[in-house]
């Protein structure tokens, strides 16, 4: 009879589990409940990839320290650079930087620059018709400013500018671009006046050209 | 004499039946008695947890990654708000003659999303360090509707620092600005929230004439603003 008590008690105490040894196959689906999660139970090895959404995160949560950095270059001019006379297209020279996030030079050629990512991009080429030794284009000089996708064999205009550079006058274009997954990565600049003579741009630290390349978001 | 299987059971034979079918039963685990520690480690699986039982509070914090969420599922509800502020000048601005240069303060913002123009002061405090989307503008009409004589040139700054101290130019440009013509500046500017003097970095605007007259901006029409947003960390 004793012997008899004391297994009675013994089985309805219940509770004589071995440490670790409750599987995923014990559990009732779904039984799992947030207070049974300790704080910070969850890193992101644990959540499946891909698997959050906008609607998982907190409204207004995700803020600047969040971001990641985006491609964008502030790129520019800085050697003496010719433009010839009678409206002849010469290619701009970047080999300068105030900032580069992405390696967005060409590393082999200072004509180019590199859209690493598809994307939409907000671009702005600017130019400042201020020649050496502080000359400046004649009256009723007209220049075309251009930034193009591609190389200059094979190309495709982004964005295109005309008008009065005489007297100092500076040019720009903003423009947001389309970059595609199966459009060349590579993005050029064109200059050109209609002076009949040549025009020495003064580069060093005025840096009269730059172009601007911010990557904005996704196409779709 | 009575067989054996027709004698009433004894006590101990009843309480031992019980106890056997308690223990046949299956594990009679008290309710609320598992912890950790019971659970062989990777065993709480997706089918285990209730819908929504991952909280914010249960996620280590900054643990996740970009590769956690959907693609394409962040939208404009979830990011809070960025450094932005479209700040313009409303106070009647004299630029001096011949290319003497003029401070172009600011006295008001029509959205300021992260304090960069503080009461009292008339430059801009860019409030964490990144790259900025700048657009300087300044339309050169004056007082009654006046404007400069043509041939007038006029030049725009971008600076960040201050006046007096630790100083840079970030942009500039000049070209016509005679009859009334404006002249903008776009650039992307990086700013670091070390430089400069406060907590982050200060810009302030220079502008100038070449005609042989002071020339007074009419503030009435806000002739000059500054347009800053952040567009994203520069490394």
């Amino acid at each position: 009879m004793v012997v008899a008590v004391v297994a009675l008690v013994v089985a309805l105490g219940g509770t004589a589990i071995a440490a670790n040894t409750i599987r995923s196959g014990d559990i009732v689906n779904g039984q799992v409940k947030t207070a049974d999660l300790a704080d910070g139970a969850v890193d992101s090895a644990k959540v499946k990839d891909r698997s959050l959404e906008g609607n998982d995160l907190h409204r207004g949560s995700v803020g600047t320290a969040e971001q990641a950095v985006v491609p964008a270059i502030d790129a520019s001019m800085s050697p003496d650079f010719v433009v010839h006379g009678n409206n002849q297209a010469t290619l701009a020279v970047f080999d300068g930087w105030s900032f580069n996030t992405a390696n967005m030079r060409d590393p082999h050629n200072a004509n180019f620059l590199i859209a690493p990512v598809p994307g939409i991009y907000h671009a702005t080429f600017h130019v400042d018709w201020a020649g050496y030794n502080g000359t400046d284009l004649p009256a009723g000089t007209h220049c075309t400013i251009q930034l193009l996708r591609g190389t200059p064999g094979d190309y495709h205009v982004l964005a295109s500018a005309t008008g009065d550079c005489s007297g100092g006058q500076p040019m720009e274009v903003n423009r947001a671009i389309k970059m595609g997954p199966a459009d060349p990565k590579t993005i050029f600049a064109l200059v050109s006046q209609s002076s009949g003579s040549d025009f020495n741009f003064a580069g060093g630290p005025s840096h009269p050209m730059y172009a601007d390349l911010s990557w904005v978001g996704p196409l779709s | 004499m009575k067989s054996r299987l027709g004698r009433r059971p004894s006590p101990a034979l009843i309480v031992a039946i019980v106890a056997l079918v308690v223990a046949l039963g299956g594990t009679a685990i008290a309710a609320n008695t598992i912890r950790s520690g019971d659970i062989v480690n990777g065993q709480v699986k997706t089918a285990d947890l209730a819908d929504g039982a991952v909280n914010s509070v249960k996620v280590q914090r900054g643990a996740l990654e970009g590769k956690d969420l959907h693609m394409r599922s962040v939208g404009t509800a979830e990011q809070a708000p960025v450094p932005a502020i479209d700040a313009y000048m409303s106070t009647d601005d004299l630029v001096p003659a011949n290319n003497q240069v003029a401070l172009g303060g600011f006295d008001g913002a029509t959205f300021d999303t992260a304090h960069m123009l503080r009461a009292g002061s008339i430059f801009l405090t860019t409030p964490i360090s990144g790259i900025y989307r700048a657009t300087l503008h300044v339309d050169w009409v004056g007082q009654g509707s006046t404007t400069l004589p043509a041939g007038t040139q006029c030049t725009i700054q971008l600076w960040k620092g201050h006046p007096r101290a630790d100083t840079s130019q970030i942009a500039a440009t000049k070209g016509d600005c005679s009859a009334g013509k404006a002249i903008e500046l776009n650039r992307s500017i990086a700013m670091t929230a070390t430089q400069g003097l406060h907590r982050g970095t200060t810009l302030y605007v220079l502008i100038s004439q070449n005609s042989g007259s002071d020339f007074t901006l009419d503030g009435a029409s806000h002739p000059l603003y500054l347009d800053l947003t952040w567009v994203g960390p520069s490394s």
